[in-house]
């Protein structure tokens, strides 16, 4: 009887019904789209970070903003030093290991195919690629074989066209939600087959060197209870000559570090924001159709509905107008963010945006359950004054 | 009444499939070395196009309430199809930043999902 009451209720006056579970659309619709972008970008940094692997990253001078671009947000970078730094920043201590790496950028094969990051590691000292190999059970890449990072989709399943020249593709790896989804991983054999193709040679001209002579970075892992931040002064200061900078792993990434906690930080003043105006907003049009509906709860209470009763159905009403509007703006941002996932991407320059279901169903499950405790607060006082009301004042109109 | 405006509106819907990737929202333009997945995600969107052009014409047309709940039904899962087509039978170019990725498939997308929308609405009003 409450409920059925209670949505006719709301049908009878659906104008001011609409404008309520606008209310709680747009705080559902809000808080699941402001919560997605955060947390693509909060999960990004953090899936980077985790990756690497890495306390210390060395670059050449002045490629830093190169480099942080390369790792958050997957762009292609392309620099050298020379090989012979890499020994010359081993042997200071408090470093535990260090690995070089090689980027490479190839070139879009065709309109319908990427530009694609390739990274040349050293299997020998190598601690962020090959334990990864190893824990998805593959074996080290050997000359003219490659890894494809998840995203990478080659029109052959097991071999991939660089500059012309196809490549044996010796596995896919998981899904990490970093930059490495859109790269290749090789050993630098692999890589000088590739430098002394026609296609490399046509497009940058002759390598001069090598490409185990040459170093894009050096990952760098301290020794236990070293301090990574001395550590890279260190070898900022200590090495005369050299063309490399050394950052720690939050120095580099320290612009995206500041980008994602502003947006967190705007993102939750928002929603805060929004619960307040929405609730009192709820709060002020349930107290005002309260004060005229009181000859209504009057009459029902005449018939015999005890007080409980009516505040049932004030409740009612109240979790029908959450759970709608929780509903439609919870259900029209998934379908948004699911359908424009690409053009938002563009339009907001985001590494990602986290669009996997279950992510986007336990978001919008949270976003219907605040919609519905958010109208139910605010119809709680107004529930509370029609228990409390007299039948005498009720039937009389007097105000709640 | 409400049926037939929302059979009108899906036409147009599936109209807007059909004819929208070649003018409105074109995806990516075939070159004379190749012609991209997106063109013929596209093209395969005509037929799926036609045949719920077809069905809302029948929407227009029957009275009989059981046969346009079925109609409406039919309506919903074909609308859905386009996506289909381009998240998991077909899909696109590899480089997001090319036209299908950033308008063609976004807003094939949106006219399916306003399709299927419209689709429940009609066996939801045929319901209520």
């Amino acid at each position: 009887m409450i409920v059925g009451t209670a949505l006719t209720n709301l049908r009878r006056r659906s104008l001011r019904s609409a404008c309520m579970i606008f209310f709680a659309f747009m705080l559902s619709g809000c808080l699941f789209c402001c919560t997605v972008l955060a947390d693509s970008l909060k999960g990004t940094l953090d899936n980077t970070i985790g990756r690497l692997g890495a306390d210390i990253i060395v670059v050449p001078e002045e490629y830093e903003r190169e480099m942080a671009d390369s790792l958050f947000l997957g762009e292609l970078c392309s620099f050298t030093f020379d090989r012979k730094w890499v020994s010359e920043i081993g042997k200071i201590e408090g470093i535990a290991e260090c690995t070089p790496q090689l980027y490479m950028a190839s070139l879009a094969a065709d309109c319908c195919s990427a530009a694609t990051q390739m990274i040349v590691f050293d299997p020998e000292t190598d601690f962020i690629i090959a334990p990864w190999l190893m824990e998805e059970g593959f074996k080290l890449p050997g000359d003219g074989e490659l890894y494809i990072g998840s995203l990478i989709n080659p029109p052959e399943p097991d071999s991939i066209k660089f500059f012309g020249e196809d490549y044996r593709i010796t596995g896919r790896l998981e899904k990490t939600g970093t930059s490495y989804d859109t790269c290749v991983f090789m050993t630098a054999g692999t890589a000088e087959q590739i430098r002394q193709s026609q296609g490399w040679e046509d497009a940058f001209g002759k390598p001069e060197k090598p490409a185990s002579e040459l170093v894009s970075s050096l990952m760098i892992r301290v020794e236990e209870g070293a301090d990574a931040k001395a550590i890279a002064r260190q070898i900022n200061f200590s090495i005369d000559g050299a063309p490399v900078k050394a950052y720690t792993t939050n120095a580099i990434l320290s612009g995206a570090i500041d980008s994602v906690e502003s947006m967190s930080g705007y993102t939750s003043v928002l929603i805060w924001l929004m619960v307040i105006l929405v609730t009192a907003a709820l709060a002020s049009v349930f107290t005002i159709t309260m004060n005229e509906r009181t000859k209504e709860f009057g009459i029902l209470s005449c018939l015999g509905v005890s007080s409980k009763k009516l505040s049932g159905i004030v409740l009612t009403e109240g979790a029908a107008i959450g759970l709608t509007g929780g509903l439609l703006g919870a259900g029209l941002a998934f379908a948004c963010i699911m359908i424009f996932e690409v053009p938002l991407k563009l339009a907001l320059e985001l590494p990602r945006i986290n669009a996997s279901l279950s992510f986007l169903l336990s978001l919008g499950l949270k976003c219907l359950g605040l919609s519905l405790g958010v109208s139910l607060l605010s119809s709680l006082y107004s529930a509370f004054k029609v228990g409390r009301a007299d039948l005498d004042g009720l039937i009389k109109g007097e105000e709640l | 009444m409400k049926q037939k405006i929302i059979a009108a509106i899906s036409a147009l819907c599936a109209a807007l499939l059909a004819i929208g990737p070649w003018t409105l929202f074109p995806a990516c333009t075939p070159t004379a070395e190749k012609i991209m997945k997106c063109h013929w995600c596209m093209r395969a969107l005509i037929p799926v196009a036609v045949i719920l052009l077809a069905v809302c014409a029948f929407e227009l047309i029957v009275k009989d309430k059981a046969g346009l709940s079925a109609l409406f039904a039919a309506g919903a899962v074909g609308f859905a199809m386009p996506v289909l087509l381009i998240k998991v039978i077909i899909g696109g170019c590899a480089v997001e930043t090319m036209a299908c990725n950033t308008t063609a498939f976004p807003a094939v997308m949106a006219v399916s999902a306003a399709g299927v929308v419209c689709q429940l609405a009609g066996i939801f009003l045929k319901k209520a």
